[in-house]
């Protein structure tokens, strides 16, 4: 295992998912028009609650929209996963020849996620300049402290999402359908517990009160909050150390579940 | 005389992306790929009466499965005409489609989560059998197939044996008057082949239904068709009685010998083309009128232990057609 | 009878469906479960918007409840009669639409009508009686020919949809895609979550005439609470017959051209 092969392997798997997305290109095309949509809509529809105010809550109406379009940025970089196919290739029976290849079966899907990103962060680098240009929405810049912290957050939010999403692919180990859980848990409960549609702070106290408890604000509230520079510096270096914890959880999670998953695989088969 | 099936001038044109290795082609064939046109199907005629059960055969990407899919109304010819049972399959008149059933080997009409009787059902009420005539097709079913402790499994659950077994079920509740099949034996056991073989026939000879079979089994052609068609390239090659194209392509027979005793091939080239199978056998192809002499001489002549004289294989026979069409297209490049 | 067939395999295969979603009993909770997240957040948000703010663009708490629960009506009903085009796709890659075509049924069964969700009725039938007992329980007054018009009006936004759907379908067959379009046309019909008016320029534009869903569920939803005028109605039901025509004409066209995924 050496570096050499392990590029070789990488650029290996980028050639291979440019060519699927070439031989798939209307797909590839409509795909990112479905994401651009998606953020539109919402831009969209905060920009018209939010018209002729100049405060929604306790946010102003640059905060707000630099909520929902460095919003855009966080998703491309956290949500942008391949491991919702672990589901579909445990229960159609493709992960049995995976297991045969003498690669690491969890490192591989890591891998597939990285280059999933950084196709996404490549074309939502040209959105997000359409975005400006055309939208022309009022922007907050962060300072550069904000911006650390930002940063800092998103990794662990990003680490966080992969390990999250891995767990539910590994429900398909015990459960008849990959798609039901997935559906519930990694569709609606993160798309409307992260704060995707709303910024979790307007919705009634008892919600936020729960959900906090949740990994999901820490996938993409909690990282935008640092970025708009909304919370107090304390409570921000806590959002970090706690960020980080569930981060380890999550990843012992997946560690143990994959393990007892596997066993129950090798032993009973598909 | 009106013909069940008539094909006229057939041409069936497909236009399809081509890309070079490489990355940059791999760009470039986003924006603006290259493109060809392939002649699946180029200018063929043949006409079926009601009743018989022909064979469609040719390599792979020769054009049978588009010209079954031209006469069963899935695709739309180029040019040239087609006629089933009176209709133009492509406008796809509920009376036409009442009146076909399709059987493609690697493809599934059942539905995959449920048990196959539901299909039956489903097809049943699709193509208004009567309760009477749904009972007496599906006892003949039964009793021919054998299938009647499986049609309650979900389909995704059977082995592709009894899947295929209830595919052909459900391609013929309907008591159709032309029946197209798609290397309907393909992937099966031997067991399974056979049964499905036999039920063909049995169901050709019992209903009368015209049978267009495609099949790279040739012992499926040999044991069911009385007619052969062969197609290459998008053309036909041969259209006639299997036992003429025998006739006509078999002058020669294989003699093998086995020995008792280690023989040189020098010894034996004097006789004729020789082809040695180890120093104990070996095998000759000789004309028909030659073949009784020469066996007769190296009897006398070599200490021979056994012999066998057969006919050459019809695999063979249609494999040198399409080694010498190939030649010839070459040739012509 | 044609209709008589479509109605008898219709109900077969749902049937069929449902047993097997039943088999698998706690899949069809997640499911039902997730369905009832998605309608009762959509409330909330609607409720935490307005504890910012009286009004938006001029519509009351109320009103825009009301516009809501619509949205949501609608796309679980779309849900139910249309799902089968999400399924659309992996029967086309492998070539078993073949065998649709050749069986004496409408060309459009298969993509559209052949897997009705029952796990959308259970949402459904609470959406339906959450909303009948807001509108009780509401300010806002409705008559019967409200109800009616409203019922109408419903009905005609279902045949958009299933127009949409077909178009889409239609697109699948020339380019193979259904999954990242159809999620287009359900990330735009979010949209319906609140009055289509208070948007503006070219995305009302899609709104109104791409993606019709002013008309699928903001007008119903106006007739409703007596805010649509005769004339928009009957722009509603003329559309709807056209769009009917249009989607099965270009249905048809790309039927003509459909090649198979192999020989």
């Amino acid at each position: 295992m050496t570096i050499a092969s392990e590029i070789n392997k990488f650029t290996t798997l980028t050639k291979n998912t440019l060519d699927t997305f070439v031989a798939y290109r209307a797909s590839f095309l409509v795909w990112r028009l479905q994401l651009f949509v998606t953020f539109s809509v919402f831009y969209y529809l905060w920009v018209a609650i939010a018209s002729s105010r100049s405060q929604v809550g306790s946010y102003s109406i640059p905060n707000l929209i630099s909520y929902f379009v460095v919003g855009y940025l966080v998703r491309a970089i956290v949500f942008s996963t391949r491991t919702s196919d672990l589901g579909g290739d445990i229960q159609s029976g493709s992960l049995a020849q995976l297991l045969l290849k003498p690669i690491g079966t969890l490192r591989y899907y890591f891998s597939r996620d990285i280059i999933d990103k950084l196709f996404n962060i490549f074309f939502m680098t040209f959105e997000m300049l359409f975005i400006y240009f055309v939208f022309q929405p009022q922007l907050v810049v962060p300072s550069f402290q904000n911006l650390i912290l930002f940063l800092i957050s998103l990794v662990f939010a990003t680490i966080s999402f992969f390990f999250y999403s891995l767990i539910i692919s590994f429900m398909s180990f015990w459960s008849e359908s990959a798609w039901a859980s997935r559906f519930l848990f990694g569709v609606v409960i993160v798309t409307l517990f992260s704060g995707q549609f709303i910024p979790l702070d307007l919705l009634p106290s008892w919600f936020i009160k729960t959900i906090d408890f949740t990994p999901f604000p820490y996938f993409y509230y909690y990282p935008l909050r640092l970025f708009l520079g909304m919370e107090l510096p304390l409570h921000s270096f806590q959002i970090l150390i706690q960020s980080a914890i569930i981060s380890l959880i999550l990843y012992l999670l997946a560690k143990y579940t994959w393990r007892l998953g596997l066993k129950k695989y090798q032993s009973y088969g598909n | 005389m009106s013909y069940t099936v008539s094909v006229s001038h057939l041409q069936k044109h497909f236009t399809v992306n081509t890309k070079s290795p490489g990355l940059a082609a791999s760009l470039k064939a986003i924006i603006n790929p290259d493109k060809k046109i392939v002649k699946a199907v180029d200018d063929i005629s043949f006409s079926l009466n009601q009743g018989e059960l022909v064979g469609f055969i040719g390599p792979n990407g020769a054009g049978k499965t588009t010209t079954l899919k031209c006469l069963s109304g899935l695709l739309y010819p180029s040019s040239g005409e087609v006629k089933v049972l009176g209709h133009t399959p492509f406008s796809r008149e509920y009376q036409f489609l009442r009146q076909i059933g399709f059987v493609m080997g690697q493809k599934n009409q059942l539905w995959w989560d449920i048990p196959p009787q539901e299909t039956f059902l489903l097809h049943k009420a699709i193509y208004e059998i009567s309760d009477a005539d749904y009972k007496k097709c599906l006892d003949f079913f039964f009793e021919t197939l054998d299938i009647s402790d499986v049609v309650s499994t979900p389909t995704k659950k059977l082995s592709l044996g009894q899947r295929m077994k209830c595919e052909f079920v459900a391609a013929l509740l309907h008591s159709p008057k032309v029946i197209f099949l798609d290397e309907p034996t393909i992937g099966l056991d031997v067991v399974a082949t056979q049964k499905i073989r036999k039920f063909i026939k049995e169901y050709n000879q019992q209903f009368k239904s015209t049978i267009i079979l495609t099949s790279h089994n040739m012992a499926d052609v040999e044991q069911l068709c009385q007619r052969l068609i062969i197609i290459d390239n998008g053309q036909i090659y041969y259209d006639g009685a299997l036992d003429n194209l025998a006739g006509q392509y078999r002058q020669t027979k294989q003699l093998k010998f086995t020995f008792d005793q280690a023989v040189k091939i020098s010894d034996l080239k004097k006789y004729a083309d020789v082809h040695k199978i180890d120093s104990y056998k070996y095998s000759f192809s000789l004309p028909k009128s030659q073949a009784l002499q020469v066996a007769a001489k190296i009897l006398s002549d070599f200490p021979v232990v056994d012999l066998n004289i057969s006919d050459t294989p019809i695999e063979e026979i249609i494999s040198q057609i399409y080694i010498s069409n190939n030649d010839h297209r070459l040739g012509n490049k | 009878m044609v209709i008589k067939n479509f109605i008898q395999a219709w109900l077969i295969l749902a049937k069929n469906n449902l047993q097997a979603q039943l088999l698998t009993r706690s899949n069809a909770s997640l499911f039902v479960v997730g369905k009832l997240l998605n309608f009762a957040f959509s409330i909330i948000l609607v409720f935490s918007v307005f504890k910012t703010t009286n009004l938006v663009q001029g519509y009351t708490l109320d009103q825009v409840i009301i516009f809501t629960m619509v949205f949501n009506l609608t796309d679980s009903l779309s849900g139910f009669l249309f799902r089968a085009i999400y399924m659309f796709r992996p029967i086309l890659v492998k070539g078993d639409f073949d065998l649709d075509l050749v069986k004496p049924l409408p060309t459009f069964f298969r993509p559209i009508f052949s897997a009705p969700d029952f796990l959308d009725l259970p949402p459904i039938l609470i959406q339906t009686i959450v909303f009948l007992i807001f509108l009780f329980r509401s300010s806002i007054q409705i008559s019967a020919s409200n109800v009616l018009i409203f019922l109408i009006l419903l009905l005609c936004g279902l045949f958009i949809t299933f127009s949409l759907y077909l178009i889409v379908a239609a697109i699948s067959i020339l380019v193979t895609e259904v999954d990242n379009l159809m999620s287009i046309i359900r990330s735009v019909s979010r949209a319906g979550i609140v009055p289509t008016d208070i948007y503006h320029g070219f995305f009302k534009f899609v709104l109104d005439y791409i993606i019709p869903v002013t008309f699928i569920t903001t007008v119903p939803a106006k007739s409703l609470i007596g805010l649509a005028n005769p004339q928009l109605i009957l722009l509603i039901s003329l559309v709807s017959i056209l769009s009917l025509v249009i989607s099965l004409s270009v249905w048809k066209l790309s039927l003509r051209f459909y090649t198979s995924a192999s020989s």
